[in-house]
């Protein structure tokens, strides 16, 4: 049906300025083949070439007429785009080959001239510019002047062709490319340009002098043309204009029935140009705008209602040209399209229009008989010229006719009977669905995929009408599932309902039983007479019968049912026939071609299912549970023939396979409940049971069977209709329930398609006794007493204990990892100190009933961490079958006649969390030997370490031995004992002890840190609690009495005896020039003198030279070299002897001993500036007042003599 | 007014759906499933629209201008959609006009589901509901038919209601 949506095809062609070329002989001559080829081949978007001869006639022009005169025919010409596209040049180029130094001059000159001569004259009244290129050989030659011969022939040659000079260009062969681009610039824009505004200054001086009342058309045709000339020559803005112009002067003309579809044929081309220019200079909204405009100014202007078909035509057409449009401007990227605006909507209401013209014209042609004129030479037919016309969008019968009124009536009658007898013959499905494809394709691209499926149901709509039943089925199947997650079931309804008439007419059984079984379900809207219809065609079907076809609602008056039965007989012939079973293979084929496997995940269908284990939890000596809820939902009662589950254990699958007919005949709406039991294995303890499947069956395995299938936990769709208010539709539960207390609420029923196998509960009695917290180190005991109250022997009994740490940052409860064998150890029985283990698994002995057993286990933890302790027992025992004591069921009671006696494994396991604490806190302290407390020591000096032990933990701790392990630098001075001080010594809790070592420092140069070594205690916790029975708390009574040290001892040898080595703080060791030793009497008794010693050494490697002075006090009187200067060899040494004379009783003060060093000069130095820099504190006094004692008690004369006595 | 009303839930299957098609009709007539699949198909805008903005006004202004209709989208906080189509040839409505109608909606499904009785997810049964619809929906174009259209319209309200014939339990009891 061209004649009513018809737009030229000019109109998308890209309008270039037209240039002839004239004189080129492509076949014979080689290089102008080549020319030609350069023009023409070249990608080229500023001109459109033609090659013609030079005596070419071009289309005549038309003589100047009046306007007075002129006649309105008709809008718009239906060739003048195409004349002025490809017909009329703007440019003639005329090709000759001349070169300047050509010997017969003169005579070709003249040949030029006469060619030119011929262009010119078969243009004549044209606007048409000539040009003239001249093909020369020798490039040589220069152009411009110099030569002579050129300077004189170059404007002779003018002359003779009359043409101006700046219309004569030269072509080198040589360099062709360059030549071309250089014309197409210099030579052919100019005078193209020329050509258009002349034309258009034509049009325009016409358009000026009409008149509005009787060159309406006119009006239109002149902006059109002007326009079009715009656009010829590239000016889009006045173009646009132009035509906004022609379309408003379109609108003006009135409209009657013999003329809408000129006016709508000459609106759609005005449209189709300014969409396009629109879209080109990137005004979408603008192209959009004009076009809703164009469709809401004619949508309804439909013309002569027997030809209604025209206006949906012309409809479709509108839209799907601005699609077209839409979508090349799109992939041209002119812009983006969005998600409510895109060239998608176009073609939609494009195939929508096509439908509609399709029922427009099926209305018309059902209520006319169609005429069986035959149309003759002699009697032509009145639309034999339909595909000529003079006019765009003129009647075939009346062109040229500008009349509002139909003159001749019959004829006109004649006429629309042959054009509904054209449209009869169309075809439209493939334009429909074609339209939707590529609708589809834009939906998808923006993310519609429910418009996708909306119009891939249009599109299987469409197959349908055009019989292609298989191919719309398809889309149909495609689009169900889709639709079937939604939840919109009239949607879904009308697809089924659609789809199945598809798969019946194609005889498709797997697709006419799985779209009956979703149909016959309670969620379709159809009537319950219908689906019980379609429940009594899927027996048949399934019992090898062919379909009942009144019950499918098929138009027959359409589609033609005739064939279907046979094709049904066809298929169930196919897949039935026994006689094509004979090798292995086919029969295979064969039996897969029986079932029909129907997965109820991505359907809803007639029945509902919900599987439930009776708990969560089934021990290993009792019966699994299982329960299967069925109910249907289909109109009529239905007979299923099988039904089995499938676990994840396949083992299980023999025990829950039912085939009995009676408890699977289902009335609609009922809740069936079918109850599976059967025993664990004992290799699957500590598993999960799963359900993988459950399949219901319909029909025997000799015709056909179509299995539901749920997968999984049976996530049938309907059972939960993922509903967002779950909770408060459990909490509304209550309520309902004491409406009908005895019925089964489907929504009750949980679904619980999981269960784990446990061992038996174990009956046996760990009892663990320990005394918390842990202190870090110790052997810390745990007495484990295993109490077997089973009523048979335990066997096979094995003790694991194993150590967890816990991660304190997470949840407390998940021990994560075991711990590091180096901070932890275990041992079981006995402490070996050789091993170093934190699990272990012991078997221990069979175990008679109520019989008991103890073991003591010994942990040590040697960092401050908590821990989980996890003990496993593992035992085997024969026990009785039957289900729990507070589950006991009586159905199985009698079930299970003879009690049967089975032997099973049990685990018990216990836990305990320990707490570790530090036993001790440690606190030094550096004395002098004069007890002052020191931060630096002096190498060679002797010195104090005082280690104060405090006891933190709850317990009182006993000692077996201290000692100090001096490090490498450091030596005990040899005077003293290194005896402990807490050897055998109990240390109650919060109590503190003291060890006190005398060091002295090895000799060395430069100050640094020393380490001193570390300090061992050899310790046991004192009291364990009640696991070592007696003997403990006896000596909880004793307490510490010194008088059971003996006692003590013995018990400090056994094993529990740890040890905890703390290593002592370094201490900053310098040297000094010198040391002095103090020889004096301990107490001196008042007026009995006595000898006052200063032994001064030389510490260092040179002679020193030292001042020394005693100055005088008021308590003692002192005899001796009071102040003297020495040199000390080096390591030698130097005494100072006083003889001194107490003067009064009590602490008095000794006289004080200065030192000043003279040399050598650097420690001297070095001494001052110490001296000058620090505190006072670090003077060389204070220095020598910690080496030297500064006081002496002295006791009056009276007590020496009583003591005396 | 609007020729259709449409609620839909959360999970976008349809609470209510209301169209100016005679109620004496099938749901399955092909007029009822175009505005079916036209409310449906709007999901998409619906969903293109959320994704992009977090969107503090709840009216989603006009989804699609399909040639026939416009079809105006409102979101609950609840992500409850309502649909207004109205005919393309029918006056055009000021978006405040609009608006209101999409608030008046939003309120009566608010007083709706207050309603301790009223099953939240399931289609929506409420008289006043209905009524509040009615007023919004065209007025039938026929003037003769006027008188006893409205009348089938009024008896046959809880018909009406396209899932109501599956959804089982004695919906169309409870009024607020």
């Amino acid at each position: 049906m061209s004649w009513a949506s018809h737009i030229p095809t000019e109109l998308s062609v890209h309008p270039l300025p037209l240039v002839v070329l004239t004189g080129l002989d492509i076949r014979h001559n080689a290089v102008h083949k080549e020319i030609w080829d350069g023009f023409y081949s070249k990608n080229n978007t500023k001109f459109r070439y033609s090659l013609l001869d030079g005596d070419h006639e071009y289309p005549k022009a038309k003589g100047k007429r009046s306007l007075e005169v002129y006649v309105e025919k008709g809008i718009l010409k239906t060739n003048w785009f195409h004349k002025h596209l490809y017909l009329i040049p703007s440019l003639v180029v005329v090709f000759f080959e001349l070169d300047w130094d050509e010997p017969n001059w003169k005579e070709k000159q003249m040949e030029c001239a006469t060619k030119i001569e011929l262009v010119r004259q078969s243009l004549l009244d044209r606007n048409t510019r000539i040009i003239l290129i001249l093909i020369q050989k020798h490039p040589n030659i220069p152009v411009d002047g110099d030569s002579g011969l050129t300077k004189e022939r170059y404007p002779s040659l003018c002359n003779a062709c009359s043409i101006k000079t700046n219309h004569l260009f030269l072509l080198h062969v040589e360099y062709l490319q360059g030549y071309i681009m250089k014309l197409e610039e210099e030579a052919f824009n100019e005078p193209t340009q020329t050509y258009y505004n002349l034309e258009i200054k034509a049009v325009k001086f016409k358009r000026d002098s009409l008149i509005k009342v009787t060159h309406q058309y006119l009006f239109v045709r002149l902006p059109i043309k002007i326009a079009f000339f715009n656009e010829m020559k590239q000016d889009i803005f006045k173009a646009i204009d132009n035509y906004k112009q022609a379309y408003l002067s379109l609108l003006d003309i009135r409209f009657g029935d013999t003329n809408t579809l000129e006016i709508k044929t000459v609106a759609g081309i005005i449209n189709y140009k300014l969409c396009k220019l629109l879209f080109e200079i990137k005004h979408p909204i603008d192209a959009i705008e004009q076009f809703r405009r164009h469709i809401d100014i004619f949508k309804l202007k439909i013309g002569p209602s027997d030809l209604a078909f025209e206006h949906s035509a012309w409809m479709s057409k509108q839209f799907q040209v601005m699609g077209e449009l839409f979508e090349n401007a799109i992939n041209k990227e002119y812009f983006n399209a969005v998600q409510t605006q895109h060239p998608g909507f176009y073609f939609h209401s494009s195939a929508n229009y096509s439908i509609q013209r399709r029922i427009h014209s099926r209305e018309i042609l059902q209520s006319l008989n169609l005429s069986n004129k035959n149309w003759t030479s002699e009697n032509p037919s009145p639309i034999e010229s339909i595909d000529k016309l003079e006019f765009l969008g003129q009647r075939p019968w009346r062109q040229a006719q500008k009349s509002m009124e139909i003159l001749d009536q019959l004829k006109e009658k004649d006429g629309i009977l042959c054009l509904q007898e054209l449209e009869s013959k169309e075809n439209l499905s493939p334009l429909i669905t074609n339209l939707f494809k590529q609708a589809i394709s834009h939906f998808k691209i923006f993310n519609c995929k429910r418009m996708k499926q909306y119009l891939s149901v249009c599109m299987a709509e469409e197959y349908f009408y055009a019989k292609d039943y298989q191919e719309s089925l398809n889309i149909y199947v495609q689009v169900l599932n889709d639709y079937s997650n939604e939840h919109w079931w009239p949607i879904l309804t009308s697809i089924m309902f659609n789809a199945l008439k598809c798969a019946y007419l194609v005889a498709d059984i797997t697709n006419y039983c799985l779209i009956c079984t979703e149909i016959i379900g309670k969620n379709t809207i159809l009537s319950n007479e219908t689906k019980s219809l379609i429940q009594k065609n899927l027996i048949r079907v399934i019992s090898n019968e062919v379909p009942i076809v009144e019950y499918h609602q098929i138009d027959t008056s359409i589609h033609s049912i005739e064939n279907v039965s046979q094709k049904w007989k066809e298929e169930m012939a196919k897949q039935s026939s026994p006689t094509m079973g004979q090798n292995m293979e086919t029969s295979q084929v064969l039996s897969a071609h029986k079932l029909i496997p129907a997965h109820v995940n991505g359907m809803v269908p007639f029945v509902d299912c919900k599987v439930r284990f009776t708990s969560t939890i089934f021990n290993s000596n009792e019966y699994v549970e299982l329960k299967v809820y069925l109910r249907t939902n289909c109109v009529d009662q239905i007979q299923f023939d099988k039904l089995y589950v499938r676990f994840n254990i396949p083992a299980y699958n023999q025990y829950c396979i039912l085939q009995n007919k009676d408890s699977l005949n289902f009335e609609p709406n009922k809740i069936y409940e079918l109850d599976f039991k059967f025993l664990p294995q004992s290799s699957d303890i500590g598993k999960d049971l799963e359900i993988s499947s459950l399949s219901l069956e319909i029909g025997n395995r000799e015709n056909r069977v179509l299995i539901l299938h749920w997968k999984g936990d049976c996530k049938n769709a309907l059972a939960e209709e993922n509903f967002t208010l779950d909770t408060f539709k459990k909490l509304s539960l209550p309520y309902r329930k004491s409406d009908a207390p005895r019925e089964l609420d489907w929504n009750e029923i949980n679904i619980s398609p999981s269960t784990s196998i446990v061992s038996r509960k174990s009956k046996i009695e760990l009892v663990l006794e320990h005394k918390q917290p842990v202190i870090v180190n110790e052997c810390y005991p745990i007495k484990l007493t295993i109490v077997n109250k089973e009523e048979t022997t335990i066997e096979n009994l094995s003790l694991s204990v194993e150590l967890l740490s816990i991660n304190s940052a997470s949840d407390i409860d998940s021990p994560i990892s075991t711990i590091d064998k180096n901070i932890a150890r275990l041992w079981i029985g006995s402490i070996d100190k050789n091993l170093h283990e934190i699990g272990k698994t012991y078997t221990l002995p069979n175990l008679e009933s109520k019989q008991q057993l103890t073991e003591i286990i010994y942990i040590q933890m040697r960092e401050l961490k908590s821990f989980e302790l996890s003990f496993k027992l593992n035992y085997t025992n024969e026990t009785e079958l039957g289900k729990n004591e507070d589950q006991e069921r009586h159905e199985f009671d009698t079930e299970i006649k003879s009690k049967k006696i089975v032997k099973c494994s049990c685990v018990q396991e216990n836990k305990i969390k320990l707490e570790t604490i530090n036993p001790f806190q440690f606190n030094f302290k550096f004395l002098s030997m004069q007890m002052g407390e020191i931060e630096v020591v002096r190498f060679g000096e002797p010195f104090f370490v005082l280690c104060e032990i405090s006891n933190n933990s709850a317990y009182a701790l006993k000692f077996k031995d201290s000692y100090l392990e001096k490090g490498k630098l450091v030596n005990f001075k040899e005077s003293e004992e290194n005896e402990s001080f807490l050897k055998y010594e109990t240390l109650k809790s919060i109590e503190m002890a003291t060890e006190c070592f005398c060091l002295v420092i090895n000799d060395d140069s430069d100050s640094k840190k020393v380490p001193l070594g570390e300090l061992v205690l050899k310790w046991k916790r004192r009291n364990l609690g009640s696991i070592f029975d007696t003997k403990e708390i006896d000596e909880d009574i004793e307490t510490d009495s010194e008088s059971n040290d003996d006692l003590k001892q013995d018990d400090l040898t056994d094993e529990l005896i740890v040890e905890t080595r703390f290593p002592l703080p370094e201490v900053l060791a310098e040297p000094f020039p010198f040391i002095i030793e103090s020889e004096l009497p301990d107490y001196g008794w008042l007026g009995k003198e006595f000898n006052l010693n200063y032994k001064i050494i030389n510490k260092t490697q040179s002679v020193l030279e030292i001042e020394c002075s005693l100055s005088e006090n008021e308590f003692f009187a002192i005899s001796g070299k009071k102040m003297d200067l020495i040199q000390i060899l080096p390591n030698d040494f130097y005494n100072f002897t006083y003889l001194i004379y107490p003067l009064k009783i009590g602490h008095c003060k000794l006289p004080s001993f200065h030192v000043k060093v003279n040399s050598p000069i650097e420690i001297s130095d070095a001494l001052k500036k110490q001296e000058s820099q620090a505190n006072s504190s670090d003077s060389l006094d204070t220095v020598i007042e910690n080496m030297i004692p500064s006081q002496l008690y002295i006791f009056p004369e009276k007590i020496d003599s009583i003591f005396k006595e | 007014m609007a020729s259709c009303i449409a609620l839909v839930a959360k999970e976008n299957y349809p609470l209510y759906i209301k169209t100016v098609i005679s109620p004496s009709q099938s749901v399955l007539s092909e007029q009822n499933l175009k505005y079916w699949y036209l409310i449906h198909t709007c999901l998409d805008v619906i969903d293109e629209k959320l994704r992009k903005v977090d969107n503090k006004d709840l009216y989603l202004g006009l989804l699609y201008l399909i040639e026939d209709y416009r079809i105006y989208g409102y979101v609950t906080n609840t992500k409850i959609k309502i649909f207004i189509v109205i005919e393309s040839s029918n006056q055009q409505f000021h978006d405040t006009e609009i608006k209101i109608m999409f608030k008046k909606l939003h309120a009566g499904y608010i007083s709706t589901i207050n309603n301790p009785f009223c099953d939240i997810g399931k289609t929506i049964v409420s008289k006043k509901f209905e009524e509040l619809v009615k007023t919004m929906l065209q007025k039938v174009t026929n003037p003769i038919m006027n008188s006893s259209q409205t009348a089938i319209l009024t008896s046959n309200n809880s018909q009406q209601s396209l899932t109501s014939t599956n959804s089982g339990q004695g919906t169309g009891e409870y009024t607020i």
